[in-house]
């Protein structure tokens, strides 16, 4: 667990934290692939809310670079059965298991365990 | 042709069978399967009552007519009866007076494959049929025959292609003997069937149902089953006791949802907790939230995940939050409880991510993610709701920079830390989750959660109103009564809110910042006053909610003479 979806929905909350919160960085991480039936609808409707940069980064970053790294910008591409069942092994099959999800702001360091990540804060990183 | 060229002029009729539990939550749940797929629904009459204009000329009069849609949905919600005649319409969802311009469908075809959808979708749908008997019922048997005698086009058709047929005699609240039943059907002669009995797999199943005073046994739900000795039986009808009311059709479709109340029961459930919710509950919630294939549906107070594994099971992607990890675990070393839970209804693949945060300081990047939020918020009965951050005026100060340990290790680096946490109020969570899902929601999509409330100071403006969020409910709402309290399903979708310019409008996430903490001292709000909603003080609601300090009153008992303000709390 981790999907690339759910990392790629997932920003730095620590109080005052605005700065480089975005994206998560991943740390020792222990990925496994799991095959998930496709939902090419989904994947096409999730699109417009992705942010793409930081979806290939954290891809590459993991070991896989099929993503160009800029979204195509032809619409027909986008729609493509092929370019969307690459995304939906990059957001839906690719998983971290163990590690850690790290800010590049304020240096928080989100743990994962047994595929739940602790995005919990410290006390002190609340606020009021 | 005759039957043909009527079925042109007249929609076709439904007799709904449906499940004693939970009749506050009969309308809403049709509601919700007719706006997920598009069709409109007329609600027409249940047990004695019907609608004005609904009403077949028999051979004598009979029934409560009633004058309003809204009084025919509270007749629904009572429960007296089991059985409920529809007819559809143009539109989405169940029809409402106020929007008259849904006009019947008559193509028959079309409306069957409606009434097919509503038994696969619906758990509360137990069969639906043509309906053959007068609207509303018919008090007994002589009436009914003298009511079919003169309308052969009801069967006619299934004669013409000598369909093969059955008789089905269903008895609500008393079982019918054999004997009985043998008698009752012989009693049909007069509708002169040449075409085959067969039992087993009959092209024609001619639905009867004979409807007796209430029975207080809750036959259908398998978690409330106290006796361990599986279903309850019901008496049987003997000599002298006669029906209330007869109804009769010709089946559709059996109810296919309905299985599902007993695939998630909770006691067959790998893993669950002391405040897992019961499976028919759930897939009510769930079916609230339209849940459907490549929807995104989310929990911000997950527990044990029981509201997930029902939404993953209609195709949606399911995400879940708890501010207490050990909740989504639990204790079992072979991995995460809800995981496994997931992976026994087949459904892991649906589960996009658990993850262990508060709510109120949530990590989402940005607004607009989810097709619907569905929740049952721990409201402090068994398990009070808890956010980050520590009490105002307790005994420690919030920290606000990090704390060594003389080992030299971070405090909050440590294993096993956990983070300081305070009592969450159930006015400020109602109120966050209503703004945090204006803000999360596609417009269109829906907030499904539970209220509880001291039944006494329920009052329909507890639920907050806030532009963009619109309350989706029927007759006097849903609710599960208890004694003193209940606790009722507030259903919510956002609408699209436009300007001037035509510019939709989007929306601020919440700012969680805690309501006044003294009830007691809240201020009636001056009408006129009637500033931006969004720039008003929160304090300045109208009313003290009905579930204001409702842990409080809870465990006082509910004294009934409580005063008009609840008391303040510590």
């Amino acid at each position: 667990m981790v999907r690339l979806i759910t990392h790629n929905m997932l920003t730095c909350h620590v109080k005052n934290c605005t700065k480089d919160n975005y994206p998560l960085v991943f740390q020792d991480a222990a990925v496994e692939i799991r095959p998930a039936e496709p939902n090419l609808g989904f994947i096409e409707r999730f699109l417009p809310k992705l942010e793409w940069s930081a979806l290939v980064s954290t891809a590459k970053a993991l070991g896989n670079d099929s993503l160009p790294d800029e979204m195509p910008e032809d619409k027909e591409e986008l729609r493509s059965e092929e370019f969307l069942t690459k995304l939906h092994h990059v957001l839906m099959e690719t998983h971290v298991e163990e590690g850690a999800m790290v800010c590049q702001g304020c240096g928080h360091v989100y743990q994962i365990s047994s595929g739940i990540p602790n995005m919990l804060l410290a006390e002190h990183e609340v606020g009021r | 042709m005759a039957s043909q060229t009527e079925s042109l002029i007249k929609p076709q009729r439904y007799l709904l069978h449906l499940a004693r539990s939970h009749p506050t939550f009969r309308i809403p749940e049709l509601d919700s399967c007719a706006c997920l797929y598009g069709f409109g629904i007329r609600l027409l009459a249940t047990g004695d009552y019907y609608i004005s204009g609904a009403y077949q000329p028999s051979s004598s009069s009979w029934g409560h007519e009633l004058g309003s849609t809204l009084e025919l949905e509270d007749a629904i919600g009572q429960g007296d009866s089991a059985l409920l005649v529809i007819e559809f319409t143009t539109g989405q969802g169940v029809y409402k007076d106020s929007e008259s311009t849904c006009m019947p469908v008559v193509d028959t075809q079309k409306t069957d494959e409606w009434a097919r959808l509503l038994t696969q979708r619906c758990i509360l749908v137990k069969s639906i049929s043509h309906l053959f008997s007068p609207i509303p019922c018919s008090p007994n048997y002589e009436h009914l025959h003298d009511y079919m005698r003169p309308r052969r086009e009801l069967w006619q058709k299934y004669e013409d292609e000598q369909k093969q047929f059955a008789f089905n005699l269903t008895g609500i609240n008393k079982k019918i003997g054999f004997p009985r039943q043998r008698e009752t059907i012989e009693g049909f002669a007069f509708m002169e069937l040449t075409s085959k009995i067969n039992l087993k797999n009959p092209e024609v199943t001619y639905m009867l149902f004979e409807e007796y005073e209430d029975s207080s046994l809750d036959v259908d739900n398998p978690d409330s089953d106290t006796t361990g000795k599986g279903k309850a039986k019901l008496e049987e009808a003997v000599d002298g006791v006669k029906p209330l009311r007869v109804f009769m059709g010709s089946l559709v479709a059996y109810g296919q949802a309905r299985q599902l109340v007993y695939k998630f029961a909770v006691k067959d459930r790998k893993f669950f907790g002391n405040t897992s919710m019961e499976s028919e509950m759930s897939l009510l919630m769930a079916g609230q939230t339209l849940a459907d294939q490549g929807k995104l549906v989310y929990d911000p107070f997950a527990g044990t995940g029981s509201l997930l594994y029902v939404c993953a099971n209609w195709g949606s992607y399911v995400m879940g939050s708890d501010i207490d990890g050990r909740q989504m675990r639990g204790k079992d070393k072979t991995g995460p409880g809800v995981f496994r839970a997931a992976n026994q209804y087949g459904v892991r693949d649906k589960v996009l991510d658990c993850l262990t945060f508060d709510v109120t300081r949530n990590p989402w990047r940005r607004g607009e993610l989810l097709d619907a939020i569905i929740t049952d918020p721990p409201y402090g009965v068994r398990a009070g709701a808890k956010r980050l951050g520590r009490k105002e005026g307790g005994k420690k100060k919030q920290i606000s920079e990090p704390v060594k340990l003389p080992n030299g290790v971070w405090s909050h680096e440590m294993p096993g830390y956990v983070p300081a946490s305070r009592p969450y109020e159930m006015v400020d969570l109602v109120y966050d989750l209503v703004v945090f899902a204006r803000y999360m929601l596609v417009p269109g999509g829906r907030l499904v959660f539970f209220l509880p409330t001291f039944t006494e100071e329920w009052d329909p403006v507890d639920v907050p109103v806030i532009e963009g969020m619109r309350e989706i409910s029927f007759g006097q709402g849903s609710a599960q009564d208890y004694n003193k309290w209940s606790r009722r399903l507030i259903t919510l979708e956002k609408v699209k809110v436009v300007d001037a310019e035509g510019v939709e409008k989007k929306w601020e996430p919440p700012t969680f910042v805690p309501l006044d903490e003294d009830f007691a001292d809240m201020q009636v709000k001056d009408e006129d006053s009637s500033e931006e909603e969004e720039a008003a003080p929160r304090k300045d609601h109208t009313k003290v909610p009905g579930h204001a300090n409702f842990r409080e009153k809870y465990l006082a008992g509910f004294p009934s003479s409580a005063p008009s303000t609840p008391p303040t709390q510590d």
